[in-house]
């Protein structure tokens, strides 16, 4: 039985690669044959390789390695101390988490704002969503990507550090509402779908928590008269809502997004035009390399390719639920649930979104849809879900984070008792108790 | 519920879960991992929906993203029957432009100029037509930006378009006399005379000159009707006239107006002007050279843009005029019209390939998707019945006669009585000199006659006989081929049907002696009779020889009239001989319920029956056909038959015994043309081949008066004095190998000629006996042996 995390990884890179050789398909440009050069050149591996989507990828799989090497369990302690000057908990604060949690809320709304700083943000496509980098004008990145991954670890922290307030309403919930609701409401000016998707998750976090069901349904109009505002207040989003409920009303203009993603769908008639035949990514589907890559997947790679898509997205969540089920620390399994959440519910908005089955809103398909910051980001998070599974076993049978450091590949240091037999998550009971396999050479 | 967690018993680390948020975690974790599973799934499922089973809204954004060219197939040869080409196409290049492209040029008239020099055509014509288009568009452009508020004015601009052109269609067939200038430009302009098309030349069909009325004969068939080709093609015809004149397609203006008033699009500007004809290779070399890419000469012209080559294949005529009718033309579109290019459309015309290729959002080809690429079917090629050299010889003999008779026009058809094969078809039309219509009477609202007419009519005067022929004007190979259109009176030549049904039925002995009262009888219904040849008695044989038409009438009596009606309809008329060529008639025979004695008297020689030439063949070789098909009529064809094929046979008309018997008789009336007309051209040692056959003469009928017009009084129905003389003929006698009929239209008088000359006899008659000479010999036929003259 492989390890869950060595599943996450192997999905994580799976998907990369599709989407390595999806956006380098979308990317690809058809040359006008003439009659000097007859042939026109089919884009070459070697071009892929180093194309800079592919270094992209090759930065997110590295991202991805070195989240898993971090030691999480000793960061995890170390911020579980902060703000409470020392191991003990709670004593003498009457308010644990709740400076931090303002602190880094307001720091993430800053750091969102710089997107209005003349010469720092970038306007694209009439959004300020985009900070450029200086020096390299052609990149550029998100600050509501960042926003969404360290909310997730902010509210997880909050979570923990404030664990015995959580079920009561204004000690617990409410101060972690205000927060929720200051980030998202702030990132849901430019960007609603990545606003919602904090959100949500946030939501989902604070209920995994502890916080009170009914608490959250008792709230619940705020939010969702905040939404209803949100849309009716932007006249491209009301189109968006009416280009959804019926895009051949208008083809050429406000459904012309939704109705070219459905044809490219609809092209692949079953099993796709295969690889590089797609015909809507020439001009006529609008953002196929990012948002709507998996139009473009479908159209090339039919059915089979959807399903892979969907399998892999489906296997990661499935590993990342068992991560988050057998960890015992607070914190980190709120890290690993807003985490596999995000990653998952990003994905299925972003697949209703491409089908049609949502009103079309700017969200990426994490780890396909081409971006450098998007899979870097991404891989590094679900990397920290891999580092927290990579740490598991010995922490929850030995049950103490202060043994000497282990990783799982080193195995031959550690005394039986921690080796397979822990591995394959039989219950050990005791040094007697050995593999039959693992002991021999030294048992002799 | 709420658990206050008591300090003292936590762990050091705060990171222990508590119970309460253990359970909701338990779920939550569950909800995340199940919800977004299901998501997962629902995508899936809605891209299989997507893939397998797209809407129908879906399916049209689909298709649009591949373009199909058609590519056009060879037209297949036409050939005759020995292999001779008569007509083949080539494929040729024209220029077409863009004019909404080609008016970005910086100069737009040393542009002009150059693709003009260019492509050989003239400067002025083409920069006229290129700065029409522009301005137009220009103008269209205008109503479209004004839209909605110039689309009424532009619905009556395309309804005066419409209504116009119809107009000036009607004028054309005749149906309509065209309006006065004055009067008509209120009839036709619409109320608002400053909508900008009513300066355009094309709205002014009242300037055209007005047709003359035709002349419809009496046994013409109407005009052609749905099923004439020519009218068939017309909408295509209009249309490509339109796109080739620059303007925009009627059936496109009528679809147009077809739709709501709100509905009508604005007008689109015109993107499709063709220039000038098909372009020689160094004429398209040098346009090659004007619309490349790269790199000029300084000061040379820049690249042109918005030029096109278009491939169209040109149809080439390699045989003479005298064929020309019977090849036929093919028309826009390249769609047979006539002739055999009508008759054989579904051989010629092959299949068009077709290239599918996949486009970019701007239209730009990027590939050819995989099977996309169909290749045209050639044509087949054809092979006629018709031999080149048989209807060279019929031409020319047909021609010189027609000439030499002062003769309004001439005929001819040869067939292989044996296989049915049409040889020859021939069809000449001549103006006769001083010749003059026909003076019908007109006549006012009430259908009184504004004069009586009794003067207009004059006994003397040569009228013009054949009826107007529109498409003969547009070209030679569209005219009515008369031999299958076109019906007459058969007159004598139609005697020995009627001579050999009453000698099968034993209703008159070779033996028996008809009393033919000297030459000059009333008939029993009172009309008066006269022989040319007036003898008092005459045996059964010599009734036929010396074609007495009062021997005829009286031997008819014995027949019953429905006897008569069948044989009329045995030997085939009545009905079409299918041969396949447009517009064939079945001709006119009175239907039984309406037929009278009198009926019987005028069909026992030849009258109150109109037949085509290929009938009358075709019932002939009855008598022709030799041994056991002796007596058969033979299926008529139009291509060459295959050696392996059986001889058709459609029905017996006769026992073959009769149909010698007749065949021997007719050989008597041929040797009275021989001796009576062409002592002079026998050749030394005599006719090569013996001949057998019959000659005809019969007035021509009026024909109905067009409208709003009558017949002037006194006259009978017939041009008086005026014939058509026609001789059917077959050789050689003992093996016949032709048939033909001979058909002279209207032979003129001339000074010293005396009436009898005009007659079938002597005018249709040396044509048949020289046709058949010269094709005989041409075939190779060995000559028949000498035979004793009777008497």
């Amino acid at each position: 039985m492989p390890r869950p995390a060595h599943v996450i990884a192997l999905c994580v890179i799976g998907l990369l690669m599709l989407g390595v050789v999806m956006v380098s398909s979308a990317d690809m440009a058809v040359k006008t044959v003439t009659v000097e050069s007859p042939v026109a050149a089919a884009p070459s591996i070697a071009a892929i390789l180093t194309s800079r989507t592919m270094v992209y990828a090759g930065m997110a799989i590295a991202a991805l390695v070195f989240a898993a090497c971090l030691p999480i369990r000793q960061l995890a302690a170390f911020a579980e101390g902060v703000g409470s000057g020392g191991a003990v908990a709670n004593d003498g604060n009457p308010r644990p988490g709740l400076l931090g949690l303002a602190l880094g809320s307001i720091v993430i709304v800053g750091f969102c704002a710089l997107v209005y700083v003349p010469g720092v943000g970038r306007e694209v496509n009439g959004s300020h969503r985009w900070l450029n980098i200086p020096g390299a004008d052609s990149l550029g990145f998100q600050p509501s990507e960042i926003a969404k991954w360290s909310f997730i670890a902010i509210v997880a922290w909050y979570c923990t550090r404030r664990a015995s307030m959580l079920p009561r309403f204004w000690l617990g919930l409410v101060p972690a509402l205000v927060a929720v609701g200051f980030v998202a409401g702030f990132i849901v000016l430019e960007d609603l779908g990545t606003g919602a998707l904090i959100a949500l998750v946030a939501t989902l976090m604070l209920i995994a928590a502890g916080c009170k069901f009914w608490h959250f349904l008792a709230m619940s109009p705020a939010p969702i008269a905040g939404l209803v505002t949100a849309i009716a207040t932007s006249d491209y989003r009301m189109a968006r809502i009416m280009a959804f409920r019926d895009p051949y009303a208008d083809p050429e203009g406000i459904g012309y997004h939704a109705i070219q993603s459905l044809t490219a769908i609809a092209n692949g008639g079953g099993f796709g035009r295969g690889l590089g035949f797609g015909i809507q990514k020439l001009g006529y589907l609008p953002e196929d390399r990012t948002d709507f890559v998996f139009a473009v997947l479908c159209e090339e790679l039919g059915i089979p390719g959807a399903a892979m898509v969907v399998t892999l997205f489906a296997i990661l969540v499935w590993a990342g639920f068992m991560v988050m089920r057998r960890e015992q620390n607070q914190l980190l399994r709120l890290m690993a649930l807003g985490i596999v959440s995000t990653v998952g519910l990003q994905a299925c908005i972003n697949l209703f979104v491409v089908t049609a089955m949502a009103p079309t809103k700017g969200i990426a398909l994490p780890l396909i849809s081409g971006g450098g910051t998007g899979w870097i980001l991404t891989a590094f998070s679900l990397g920290l879900v891999v580092a927290i599974e990579r740490t598991q076993q010995v922490a929850s049978f030995v049950g103490v984070s202060s043994l000497p450091k282990l990783s799982g590949d080193v195995m031959v240091e550690v005394k039986p008792v921690t080796s397979e037999a822990a591995r394959d998550d039989v219950p050990a009971t005791g040094a007697g108790q050995q593999s039959p396999s693992t002991g021999s050479p030294q048992m002799a | 519920m709420t658990t206050f967690p008591a300090p003292t018993l936590t762990p050091p680390s705060s990171s222990q879960p508590s119970r309460a948020s253990d359970k909701n975690f338990g779920w939550v974790t569950i909800a995340v991992a199940v919800g977004i599973t299901l998501m997962l799934l629902a995508t899936l499922g809605r891209v299989i929906q997507l893939q397998v089973a797209p809407s129908p809204q879906l399916q049209d954004e689909m298709s649009p993203r591949v373009t199909s060219r058609e590519d056009l197939p060879l037209r297949g040869d036409i050939l005759d029957r020995r292999g001779r080409l008569l007509a083949s196409t080539k494929f040729s290049r024209r220029v077409v432009i863009d004019p909404t492209v080609f008016k970005q040029h910086e100069t737009l008239d040393a542009a002009i100029v150059a693709l003009a020099q260019a492509a050989g055509q003239p400067e002025g014509e083409v920069t006229t037509r290129i700065k029409a288009a522009i301005a137009e568009n220009d103008r269209r452009e205008t109503i479209a930006k004004a839209w909605p508020a110039t689309r009424d004015a532009w619905i009556a601009e395309l309804k005066q378009k419409q209504e116009s052109r119809e107009h000036a269609e009607a004028v054309a067939r005749g149906e309509v006399v065209p309006a006065l200038p004055g009067a008509g430009a209120a009839e036709i302009d619409p109320p608002d005379s400053k909508a900008p098309a009513a300066n355009k030349p094309e709205s002014k069909p009242e300037s055209k000159p007005a047709p003359e009325p035709i002349n419809k004969d009496n046994f013409a068939v109407p005009p052609l009707g749905k099923d004439d080709p020519f009218s068939m093609t017309k909408i295509e015809y209009a249309d490509e006239k339109a796109i080739l004149a620059g303007e925009t397609p009627p059936s496109e203006i009528a679809a147009e107006l077809a739709k709501k008033p709100e509905e009508v699009s604005p007008p689109k500007p015109l993107r499709y002007l063709p220039i000038g004809d098909v372009l020689s290779d160094s004429q398209e070399e040098s346009v090659r050279a004007l619309t490349a890419r790269g790199k000029r000469p300084e000061g040379a012209m820049k690249q042109l843009v918005g030029v096109m080559l278009e491939r169209i294949p040109v149809r080439e005529f390699v045989a003479g005029d005298e064929i020309a009718g019977v090849v036929g033309k093919v028309g826009f579109g390249h769609v047979g019209l006539m002739g055999a290019e009508y008759r054989m459309e579904k051989d010629l015309k092959g299949q068009s390939g077709k290239v599918a290729y996949v486009r970019d959002r701007s239209g730009r080809p990027l590939w050819i998707e995989q099977g996309a690429i169909v290749e045209p079917r050639n044509g087949q090629n054809v092979r006629l019945s018709i031999d080149l050299e048989l209807q060279r010889i019929a031409y020319e003999e047909v021609q010189k006669q027609v000439e030499t008779m002062n003769a309004a026009g001439g005929r001819l058809v040869m067939v292989n009585p044996q296989t049915g094969e049409i040889l020859a078809l021939v069809d000449i039309v001549r103006d006769v000199p001083g010749a003059i219509p026909f003076p019908w009477s007109p006549v006012d609202e009430k259908g009184k006659a504004i004069n009586d007419g009794r003067d207009l009519f004059k006994p003397g005067v040569r009228y013009q006989v054949l009826s107007g022929d529109e498409r003969r004007k547009l070209h030679p190979a569209l005219a009515r081929n008369r031999n299958v259109e076109d019906v007459y009176e058969p007159g004598s030549t139609f005697k020995p049907f009627v001579w050999s049904v009453i000698t099968e039925l034993g209703l008159a002995k070779m033996n028996e002696t008809f009393d033919t009262e000297g030459g000059r009888w009333f008939a029993p219904d009172g009309r008066y009779l006269e022989d040319v040849t007036k003898r008092d008695t005459m045996l059964w044989p010599m009734v036929l020889v010396n074609s007495s038409n009062i021997g005829m009438v009286k031997a008819g009596q014995r027949l019953s009239h429905e006897q008569m009606h069948r044989l009329v309809e045995r030997f085939g008329f009545g009905s079409k001989t299918n041969l396949g060529l447009p517009g064939e008639t079945a001709g006119i025979v009175t239907p039984l319920s309406r037929w009278k004695g009198y009926t019987q008297i005028s069909v026992s020689y030849g009258h109150e029956i109109a037949v085509t030439p290929v009938q009358m063949v075709r019932a002939y070789s009855a008598f022709a056909r030799t041994g056991e098909l002796a007596g058969t009529l033979p299926t008529l064809r139009f291509t060459s038959a295959e050696t392996d094929e059986a001889p058709p046979v459609t029905y017996r008309v006769l026992p073959t015994g009769v149909a010698r018997t007749t065949r021997e008789t007719l050989v008597g009336v041929a040797q009275v043309i021989e001796d009576r007309w062409m002592k002079k051209e026998t050749p030394e040692g005599g006719w090569r081949y013996t001949m057998f056959g019959k000659s005809g003469t019969a007035k021509i009928p009026l024909g109905a008066a067009p409208a709003n017009h009558r017949a002037p009084r006194g006259v009978k129905g017939y041009y008086e004095n005026q014939f058509i003389s026609s001789f059917i003929a077959g050789a050689p006698v003992e093996n016949p190998q032709i048939v033909l009929i001979a058909i002279i239209d209207d032979p003129g008088t001339a000074e010293g000629r005396a009436r009898a000359e005009r007659y079938g006899s002597a005018a249709a008659g040396p044509v048949a006996r020289r046709v058949l000479e010269r094709s005989l010999t041409y075939l190779g036929v060995p000559a028949s042996p000498r035979r004793e003259k009777p008497e």
